[in-house]
């Protein structure tokens, strides 16, 4: 009973701490930017697939991290499958990853305060409050798990409670979309929505014990998996029925717009979001940084980032890093071409990366395997399903929707990654005698 | 490889700065041979390590870290002929613990033999 009761517990703190690091308040300006080019059952039916999708990937990340405990999970697996360079270059991509989308949210984080307040007013704010979370990182102060799982709980009840008028209200006529092709909404749809479920995958990283990876956390991310889509699915519902689907692509928080401006619901969205947005920016922080700090260690970035600051034991050098170009990035969110271009950008990185991470996955499978932690158990034909799906999605977002915006932003990647990598190849040498 | 690990808790215990950073860490870390069917434990007490022991591991009260791998690699890096990250990203190593015991393994790893 205590052993049932234990892994009970253990399972719902790997669900929220899952479903914790994929819910933000960014999402919801992701999930809004696809009525842009879907209509709004694409945009519902997105979030579905999205959701059994990430349920592969996530599993797969579980298996994966499995077999590398205490390695830091998508660089140590794609090594193993692909080697150092392209290891190198994937983690990488999820690292600038995680710094655009930091710098996205705190960009929100500006516009939500500047929905109450004058613009320099809500500069300042943004600019103290990003501060204090940085100088809260380096004193290796980490939020209580339990502050992350209330702001958690928090967001999903917010979400709930905007979303239940819209879902009583009736239909409003859809639009006709530019978009010619059946379908084709769909496809762009779905990487855009799988972005909401990122994150839910570094629950692998809070499995603490052996029997956790077999056990708790399959069960955990699988739960985190339903409380995402619970968050989201009424929402993708409720938007296009309030509304006008033509104008929430515009939004930057389109939440807030489904309640009445100035109610007491109104005031409770703006505070949570904005506890939201600083936690995300926290554990987001930390968890980058804790990324270059292991590649610093490695060898492949300068030892000058492989140093803790003593007593906090904080990569201080890297979260300095990470904290300056995601303040640098943040002003050119004021330019329209950038806040468009970025869920496209993200949705295509996303693919690379899973797509790859499923690749991974598939080539460990098949590798014969000498510790028995190495070899997988889940079958072969729900990874490939959802590699297909996945590489019909990248492909359409690279063919229909490659603005000039985004194709800059793609560039501007492929040249730094491309720099580290070539750069500083990893010297085996430099690994110990 | 037990006369390994009393030479690592001697120069550890002696190091000023390993002891300033690992503050009152107490945890046990279990190191397990893979290849061997062998096991070691290292109890340490508010920041020191206050025993090495080749024995099964108890399921007490103490927290515990447990670094897995084949006996010549635990001697590698306890002697500090490896970096503990890169064998854990080769999966020459598993490291299972909470996230802040595993960086302040690695911590006097990175004071004791450098980047």
């Amino acid at each position: 009973m205590a052993l049932g009761t234990a892994t009970t517990k253990e399972t719902r703190r790997l669900a929220l701490v899952g479903s914790g690091m994929a819910i933000s308040i960014g999402n919801n300006a992701v999930l809004g930017s696809s009525f842009a080019h879907s209509t709004p059952l694409e945009v519902t039916l997105a979030v579905a697939i999205a959701g059994v999708l990430m349920l592969v990937i996530a599993l797969c990340f579980v298996e994966m991290s499995a077999m590398f405990p205490g390695g830091v999970g998508l660089r140590a697996f794609t090594r193993a499958a692909f080697g150092e360079q392209w290891s190198t270059a994937l983690t990488l991509l999820y690292i600038l990853m995680a710094i655009g989308m930091g710098a996205f949210e705190a960009h929100l984080c500006y516009s939500v305060f500047r929905a109450w307040l004058p613009g320099a007013f809500a500069s300042v704010l943004v600019t103290a409050i990003l501060s204090l979370i940085v100088w809260i990182n380096l004193l290796g102060f980490e939020a209580p798990e339990k502050l992350q799982t209330i702001c958690t709980l928090a967001v999903v009840g917010m979400l709930w409670l905007l979303a239940l008028p819209g879902l009583t209200h009736a239909p409003a006529p859809t639009p006709v979309l530019a978009s010619a092709r059946l379908g084709s909404g769909l496809l762009l749809a779905v990487p855009t929505a799988l972005f909401l479920f990122v994150g839910v995958e570094w629950a692998c990283y809070s499995a603490t014990k052996r029997s956790t990876f077999a056990v708790e956390l399959p069960r955990g991310v699988r739960w985190a998996i339903v409380i995402v889509a619970s968050a989201y699915l009424p929402l993708s519902v409720a938007f296009p029925r309030v509304l006008d689907p033509r104008v929430i692509p515009t939004l930057e928080l389109p939440h807030l717009a489904l309640a009445p401006t100035g109610t007491a619901v109104w005031y409770l969205a703006i505070a949570i979001s904005v506890l939201a947005l600083t936690t995300t920016f926290n554990v987001g922080l930390g968890g980058t940084a804790r990324m270059l700090y292991a590649l610093a260690r490695e060898g492949v970035l300068p030892k000058t980032l492989a140093r803790l600051s003593a007593g906090a034991l904080v990569p201080r050098r890297a979260v300095l890093l990470v904290a300056g170009v995601v303040l640098a990035l943040v002003p050119w969110f004021e330019l329209s071409t950038v806040v468009q271009s970025m869920p496209i950008v993200l949705a295509i990185n996303l693919c690379v990366v899973y797509l790859l991470a499923l690749c991974s996955w598939l080539k460990l499978k098949h590798t014969k395997q000498a510790r028995p932690s190495l070899r997988s158990s889940m079958p072969v034909w729900p990874v490939v399903a959802a590699m297909a799906v996945l590489a019909i999605v990248l492909c359409d977002a690279l063919a229909s929707h490659l603005s000039s915006g985004v194709a800059l932003v793609m560039l501007g990647e492929l040249v730094l990654i491309g720099s580290v990598t070539a750069l500083r190849p990893v010297p085996e040498a430099l690994v110990e005698q | 490889m037990l006369e390994v690990l009393q030479q690592f808790s001697q120069r550890a215990n002696e190091n000023g700065d390993v002891r300033r950073v690992v503050g009152a860490w107490t945890v046990d870390l279990v190191l397990a041979a893979c290849d061997a069917d062998e096991r070691w434990v290292l109890e340490v007490r508010d920041g020191c390590i206050v025993s090495v022991q080749s024995r099964a591991v108890d399921e007490g009260d103490s927290r515990q870290v447990e670094v897995s791998g084949t006996r010549a690699v635990l001697e590698a890096l306890f002697s500090g002929g490896l970096n503990p990250v890169r064998a854990a990203t080769r999966g020459d190593l598993e490291i299972y613990g909470d996230m802040s015991d595993q960086t302040r393994l690695d911590a006097v790893a990175l004071i004791l033999w450098g980047p």
